[in-house]
């Protein structure tokens, strides 16, 4: 649903990066998708494909990795990895535990 | 080549939300970002807290985001309380950048208290913070006691989460047992209300919780 939002967001972190790498053709994008933040990533795509025809990036080519989430326990530093939003640590049952992974959508890296 | 970059997509709007930040502690003001679904009883909540605010000498101002109408700034306007309509067009959040000029054109200097009304959506506010310095949550009754496993995020990143049309329950099958245990899984630090915002029953209780929270002025990012 937050796809297309997402997508001119992901443009325009992309014009400041293709800036700081002096602006170089940039021909592969790696996004990393945490699934916690629900992107559907043929949506996604389609949108990116759309936006990008006639700029800078018309030749470059997205690539979406999806990242589960994973939660470390506070109390005994266990770090779990979850399928669904279940706040609790699998080794001592502890609900004291925090999201490390799988919240954010970030560009990782470029290919120049 | 590769070059890893790390770059996180909301760098533009959190620039932005950065400025509304240094902008709302210039004047010491609080901000609260409402998010729920549409018709969970946002705009009858603001209605509802907003006389107890005054009443305990807060100013209180109102950021209405809406896709259309003014439908909502009209009935805040009726309590006498600055208020700006924001319509987004076929946007479904409030952006940063849509709130950042709104936010100029209030008398910042007699608001003791933001209340940011986001559009009626449990995902896309989520993820665009707006300078606020806590989000709270709403969900009613009759949308059922699942939505906090089905839009966990929202649910997880929220301080408060209210349960509205608390009195609705006799005659849905939602299960209170179940809504909180599905709360303790996403968010087993989140502090719940139960209330009915067109009665305002147990309003009180979440006017004293918003008081003592705006004593600890930190904002809270994602």
């Amino acid at each position: 649903m937050h796809e297309l939002a997402l997508s001119k967001s992901i443009m325009h972190t992309l014009d400041s990066i293709r800036q700081e790498q002096g602006n170089k053709r940039i021909k592969k994008v790696t996004i990393n998708l945490g699934a916690l933040q629900h992107v559907v990533p043929d949506s996604l795509k389609f949108y990116l494909d759309l936006l990008k025809e006639k700029t800078p990036f018309e030749e470059s080519e997205f690539q979406l990795k999806e990242t589960p989430i994973k939660i470390k326990c506070q109390s005994c530093g266990h770090v779990t990895e979850i399928p669904e939003m279940i706040m609790i640590c699998d080794s001592c049952q502890s609900r004291n535990v925090e999201v490390i992974e799988g919240m954010d959508v970030f560009i990782e890296s470029v290919e120049i | 080549m590769e070059v890893k970059v790390y770059a996180n997509v909301m760098k533009a709007n959190d620039r932005i939300a950065d400025q509304i930040r240094t902008l709302l502690d210039k004047y010491n003001i609080f901000a609260i970002n409402f998010i729920s679904s549409p018709g969970s009883g946002k705009t009858t909540l603001l209605e509802s807290l907003i006389p107890h605010f005054i009443s305990q000498n807060i100013r209180p101002a109102v950021l209405e985001g809406d896709l259309a109408t003014s439908v909502d700034a009209e009935r805040i306007k009726k309590l006498d309380i600055p208020v700006h309509q924001i319509n987004t067009g076929s946007g479904c959040h409030l952006d940063a950048n849509m709130i950042f000029h709104p936010i100029q054109d209030l008398p910042l200097d007699t608001i003791d208290l933001l209340l940011i009304e986001n559009v009626g959506n449990l995902v896309c506010p989520t993820g665009f913070y707006l300078g606020e310095n806590m989000k709270i949550a709403m969900v009613s009754v009759t949308e059922g006691d699942d939505k906090v496993l089905k839009y966990p995020l929202i649910f997880h990143v929220s301080e408060a989460l209210i349960l509205n049309k608390i009195d609705l329950i006799p005659y849905t099958n939602f299960n209170k047992d179940k809504f909180y245990q599905y709360c303790a899984q996403v968010n087993p630090k989140v502090k719940i209300f139960e209330i009915n915002a067109v009665k305002g029953d147990g309003v009180n209780a979440l006017v004293e919780w918003i008081l003592e929270r705006m004593k600890r002025t930190e904002p809270m990012r994602n």
